[in-house]
């Protein structure tokens, strides 16, 4: 059964702080939304809101067009503030949290023993929290927040403080769930993390969406003009673009290794390639520039003096 | 429901298996067995001892002096000294002057020194006087028993008449009135029950407070928050807090009754321990009910109070105000017990307000005069504030478990209670 989740113009404030201005977002079953911001942007009171933890000041948290009802949708959720008791066998945590989420006694401890494997925690179940590495530490927290399957997962930069081997694992299990057809609610300041998984994002800046939409449609509306020229001679690239074909281009630059051209027109695009290929250069190839997701990132969210200041 | 049953057995399971927990319970019914012991660990060192070596071992010389020109100074003397002799003190004839009388008492020859100066006068010199000292009291008394038997023998009255004068006792028979308390018999007791209420709450308080703050600084409780409601999540650790402490009790009372009922026949001299074990049950009925009454109002405090700190370094300082509350409270009641007037106005007001009324109107019961009206409106109100802490606690709590940074203060604590209800 497709799910469809959604905030309508969500506004909170924190006395005089405005932190939320108007979030609206959207994502259904199978899908996966990338929530991105900078610190402070309001990520984690959105998630908080649709958590339940407390009500925003105005906007409505919706499932299929009506008011959420967190008792009947499970919620799956890693917060940002990682913990739970360090004391306690892992088993019992996890068994405790799977029935507070409705599960009776036998399913809790189905699950339990299931995602201890996938995770390659077996062993640990009868250990206590505080023995583990802080990477095994956070794949107990996820197998917290899926442990009783849910239909809706809130992942809060799930990947932090991960190996790569560990990561890879984590990546595998999110993609299941996606698969499974869950909504992935996804924040993350790991942009290629949220590359592979999101097919929407939606940039959370000073408390308001900024850019949202699908990363294709996002990228895809950025300008075409742009073409990457890969080449081990790209100087003998510049020299003779610069020479030969300076009329139907606006600017020229290396990055990277790589030539950047911008063309004048984008219906120039085939001439340009073809003069470039009759001549005899060693090319790799042309394609059009794509911004990373990072580019746009940074492009909606910091301006950099505003960088520069958080960083001092 | 079946979340709060989720949160009651996963803390209570937990906190029963507490190192601390079975260590502290172990160590308290060890400390209450030793104390019941006392009475034959005394039968049997009393046994091996010779009994005639004990008072010489204590015994105080004085040095006596007499110029009071009485007549029969010998005899007098024989008198003073039969009367202090269950007090170990030995007075002894000696020539000396006032200056060397006190060389003597500087150089512990006597432990002090008396010259009677007169029929009902005398001087004491001594090194220094100790709180408990009762001499000058009981010598007082002898010296003025002394003075009559010499005046009545003057008076021409016959020894044997004196004497039989001097032996004449009363016989007292006090009763106590239907609703009135004997307070020499009830005030151990009392005393004792009122110091393991005002412990237990305040130490049960203090692990609410903990256990809340421990799972913020774990940062367990986003997820809690999340998992299940605020209200599971307080009324569970409140109540299973409360259980494990009342669980504690039984397990140390149970174990001193066995004890005490196994060895019945050793208490016989005990007056101390017969006391402690014949409270009546309607006292121990409501020793419960406003341990867990009074328990709940300051549990629900201090789980409120635990939830505004991040760190477990402030917790002391957070929840400072409402131990002093309860501090207050226990010594308006101790202060009352001792001065005998229960029933004051202070008492009285405290029995009806729910931060005073568990220790107040318990020892009200215990050793005062209070009507059943009294009784039931004290812990209707009780119970009544217990729901309604509660539900301001649960409030708090919600707001205050996902607050991190300076712990807020209490004026911005009911703003921000305000603006999330409103």
């Amino acid at each position: 059964m497709i799910i469809v989740f959604s905030t309508d113009q969500l506004y909170k404030s924190f006395g005089d702080k405005q932190v939320l201005k108007g979030v609206s977002l959207t994502a259904q079953s199978g899908g996966a939304l990338g929530l991105l911001g900078r610190n402070g942007a309001g990520k984690t009171t959105t998630i908080r809101i649709v958590m339940g933890v407390f009500p925003p000041d105005s906007g409505s948290v919706l499932v299929d067009g009506a008011h959420i009802n967190r008792e009947r949708l499970n919620i799956g959720y890693l917060p940002e503030e990682r913990g739970l008791y360090p004391k306690s066998l892992i088993s019992e945590q996890l068994i405790y949290f799977a029935k507070l989420h409705g599960l009776n006694a036998n399913a809790a401890k189905k699950s339990m023993k299931y995602w201890l494997e996938r995770m390659d925690m077996g062993e640990y179940a009868n250990k206590k929290l505080d023995v583990l590495s802080k990477g095994n530490q956070q794949k107990i927290q996820l197998a917290v927040a899926l442990i009783a399957d849910p239909e809706f997962i809130i992942l809060d930069e799930p990947f932090s403080g991960l190996d790569p081997v560990n990561a890879s694992m984590l990546k595998d299990v999110v993609k299941e769930q996606i698969k499974e057809g869950k909504i992935v609610l996804f924040s993350s300041h790991q942009m290629n993390y949220v590359e592979e998984f999101c097919d929407h994002i939606a940039i959370l800046h000073h408390g308001e969406i900024v850019l949202d939409g699908a990363i294709d449609d996002i990228k895809r509306s950025y300008d075409r003009r742009k073409l990457v020229v890969k080449s081990r001679y790209t100087n003998v690239v510049e020299e003779y673009v610069q020479n030969n074909l300076g009329g139907m281009i606006r600017g020229l630059e290396q990055e990277e290794g790589d030539v950047i051209v911008t063309l004048d027109e984008e219906g120039h695009k085939n001439r340009f390639i073809s003069a470039l290929a009759s001549q005899d250069i060693d090319i790799d190839g042309v394609y059009v520039y794509e911004p990373s997701l990072n580019d746009i990132f940074v492009e909606y969210t910091g301006d950099e003096a505003e960088a520069i200041d958080e960083a001092i | 429901m079946k979340q709060f049953k989720t949160v009651f057995s996963f803390e209570l399971f937990n906190y029963l298996r507490r190192k601390s927990y079975i260590a502290v319970t172990l160590v308290i019914i060890a400390v209450v067995i030793v104390l019941l012991c006392i009475p034959m660990i005394q039968q049997a060192f009393s046994t091996d001892a010779p009994a005639e070596a004990e008072p010489s071992a204590e015994t105080q010389k004085v040095a006596y002096v007499d110029v009071s020109g009485q007549p029969d100074e010998a005899v007098a003397l024989e008198h003073f000294n039969s009367a202090f002799a269950e007090d170990g003190i030995e007075m002894v004839p000696v020539e000396a002057d006032e200056a060397q009388l006190a060389d003597m008492v500087d150089n512990e020859e006597y432990s002090f020194a008396i010259i009677r100066t007169g029929p009902l006068a005398y001087t004491r010199y001594v090194r220094n006087i100790t709180m408990y000292d009762a001499f000058d009291s009981k010598f007082s008394d002898v010296l003025l028993d002394q003075y009559k038997y010499d005046a009545l023998l003057a008076l021409g009255v016959s020894q044997s008449d004196v004497q039989q004068l001097e032996e004449a006792v009363v016989v007292p028979d006090v009763r106590t009135t239907e609703t009135g308390k004997d307070q020499s018999e009830t005030f151990f007791y009392t005393y004792i029950l009122i110091f393991a209420l005002y412990m237990a709450i305040v130490i049960y308080g203090q692990f609410v407070a903990s256990s809340v703050a421990a799972e913020k600084s774990s940062r367990a409780m986003e997820l809690l928050i999340t998992s299940a409601t605020p209200k599971s999540l307080i009324f569970g650790k409140v109540l299973i807090t409360g259980t494990a402490g009342l669980l504690q009790f039984a397990l140390i009372l149970g174990c001193a009754a066995i004890f005490y009922n196994a060895n019945a026949a050793l208490y016989e001299d005990a007056w101390l321990i017969q006391s402690m074990f014949s409270i009546p049950l309607s006292l121990v009925l409501y020793t419960i009910l406003f341990f867990v009454l009074g328990f709940f109002i300051y549990a629900f405090l201090y789980a409120a109070l635990g939830s505004l700190v991040s760190r477990m370094e402030d917790l002391g300082t957070v929840t400072q105000p409402v131990t002093w509350l309860f501090i207050v409270a226990f010594m308006v009641v101790i202060f009352s017990m001792n001065t005998g007037q229960i029933d004051n106005p202070a008492m009285v007001v405290c029995s009806f307000i729910p931060f005073t009324s568990p220790m107040a109107m318990f020892t009200r019961i215990a050793m005062g005069n209070v009507m059943p009206i009294e009784i039931v409106i004290s812990i209707a109100i009780l119970i009544v504030s217990c729901l309604l802490i509660g539900w301001v606690a649960t409030g708090i709590y919600r707001l205050g478990v996902l607050m991190y940074g300076k712990p807020p203060k209490l004026g911005e604590v009911f703003k921000m209670l305000r603006s999330a209800r409103g």
